[in-house]
């Protein structure tokens, strides 16, 4: 059944040419679609999911860029793998970090499923603070949070519900410098620390990661 | 012989998809409320009139999807009383549920509604290449399809703002800001589109590559859809 040819008109009336045959528009849709499934598996899924099913991403270094964009969901290099037997991971950590009035920061661990954290941190005062997780594969900038809240000190242990990088944001609401301490142990392959630089023209935060050294357990 | 599509047209598709595909890594960081931006939103005490303008402005010049549709509606109107009538009608739609989302506190699946925005690319571009008249033989009205899809666009607007806990205070005077800014950046970019589009039209080949055009926009639509579906599987895992 073929479909009445239809002159098409513009607007202010003026004749266009007779839209294409019916078969070009349907081969241009089929072919749309196909470029569109060419490119998604090729190019898209490597760099913005790290799903790779052809090795295009591995050849064409799109993986790189999963890593650049998600890089905190993603385990840094030299860390074990996730799998890796969980005492290797096992690290104890001891920071001092200084916030100047107004200031805002984060400290993160990169735990997997079922990764426990012990820890306690106290502030030279009260402090809003923010212990979330950004969960592997959750949209980038999607936090779950743990808990929310004001206080000068906190502790507990934690076993992270999914794997990703979990910690917390503290931010100083007073108008003096103040210090935190936090101590923790717990089953991480990094913790890293990222600054809030405000830019009070722009509107727009910039971060500034700061990888930390960790010690190695005490032999038992 | 029908059903040869021209080489032409083929290299045509390929170049439109390998440029998305290149320039897609620094579409998709800029998209969304940046990171930086959302702690920001967080720490909001307040209104917070031009930032949040700046925000939405940001993020509308920014958004390659709604600019890819807006491409798509703008495409066939050579009058500026068609282009303001269509643009309203996407204004009139995404203002409604940004507000409704937001105050109303509907949270939308972000992955769904910009995978719905996909399709509405694809649907504008299907539009565009005679689809719905050719293989169908009929056509919805193109002015009730793009107050539709505007209602789409603006539940994506509002996942945009929903990503960050908006403080009460001043909340009403903050979302009318986004999306004062919102409509700021879409005459901006608009603005850029039409001089682009009026300019192409004086040139013989228009109509020709009209239709490779809208081949290229549909695979672009396609492609949005399928990464967000793909996120949308990825994150319900």
């Amino acid at each position: 059944m073929m479909p009445t040819p239809i002159l098409r008109t513009n607007p202010d009336g003026r004749a266009v040419q007779e839209p294409p045959p019916g078969s070009r528009i349907a081969l241009a849709t089929a072919g749309a679609l196909l470029v569109a499934a060419i490119v998604l598996v090729v190019a898209v899924l490597p760099a913005e999911y790290g799903i790779d099913p052809l090795g295009t991403g591995k050849a064409l270094g799109l993986l790189q860029l999963y890593g650049a964009a998600a890089g905190e969901s993603n385990p840094s290099p030299g860390a074990p793998p996730a799998g890796a037997p969980p005492m290797t991971m096992y690290k104890v950590d001891s920071v001092v970090f200084t916030l100047r009035p107004s200031e805002g920061f984060e400290y993160k661990y990169r735990i997997e499923k079922g990764g426990g954290l012990v820890y306690a941190w106290t502030a030279t005062h009260a402090v809003n603070y923010e212990f979330h997780g950004e969960h592997d594969g959750a949209r980038l900038g999607t936090a779950v949070s743990y808990e929310k809240a004001e206080g000068a000190r906190a502790s507990g242990s934690f076993t992270a519900p999914a794997s990703g990088i979990h910690g917390w944001y503290w931010e100083n609401p007073g108008d003096q410098e103040m210090t935190i301490t936090l101590t923790s142990s717990g089953f991480y392959s990094w913790a890293d620390e990222f600054r809030q630089r405000f830019d009070p023209v722009k509107h727009k935060g910039v971060v500034d990661r700061i990888r930390h050294e960790l010690s190695a357990p005490p032999s038992p | 012989m029908p059903f040869v599509l021209k080489t032409r047209s083929l290299v045509a598709i390929g170049a439109g998809a390998f440029a998305i595909a290149l320039l897609w890594p620094a579409v998709a960081a800029a998209h969304g409320v940046a990171r930086g931006d959302a702690r920001f939103l967080q720490s909001l005490q307040g209104a917070a009139i031009a930032p949040l303008m700046y925000l939405g402005a940001k993020h509308m010049v920014t958004g390659y999807d709604h600019l890819l549709f807006l491409v798509g509606v703008i495409f066939f109107l050579y009058r500026l009383k068609d282009v303001v009538l269509y643009v309203s009608l996407f204004t009139i739609g995404h203002s409604a549920t940004l507000l409704a989302g937001v105050l109303g506190g509907i949270h939308a699946n972000a992955f769904l509604v910009d995978a719905i925005i996909g399709l509405s690319v694809v649907y504008k571009a299907f539009e565009n290449l005679g689809g719905f008249r050719r293989l169908l033989g009929w056509q919805p009205d193109p002015r009730a399809a793009v107050l539709v899809f505007g209602l789409c666009h603006g539940f994506g607007l509002a996942t945009k703002l929903q990503e960050s806990t908006l403080p009460h205070a001043g909340l009403v005077a903050n979302i009318v800001s986004f999306n004062v800014g919102v409509e700021i950046g879409q005459m901006l970019a608009l603005t850029g589109v039409l001089i682009a589009l009026s300019y192409w039209r004086t040139r013989p080949g228009f109509l020709r590559h009209a239709f490779m055009t809208n081949a290229a926009l549909m695979a672009g639509g396609f492609i949005l859809f399928g990464y967000q579906m793909s996120g949308y599987w990825l994150s319900s895992r």
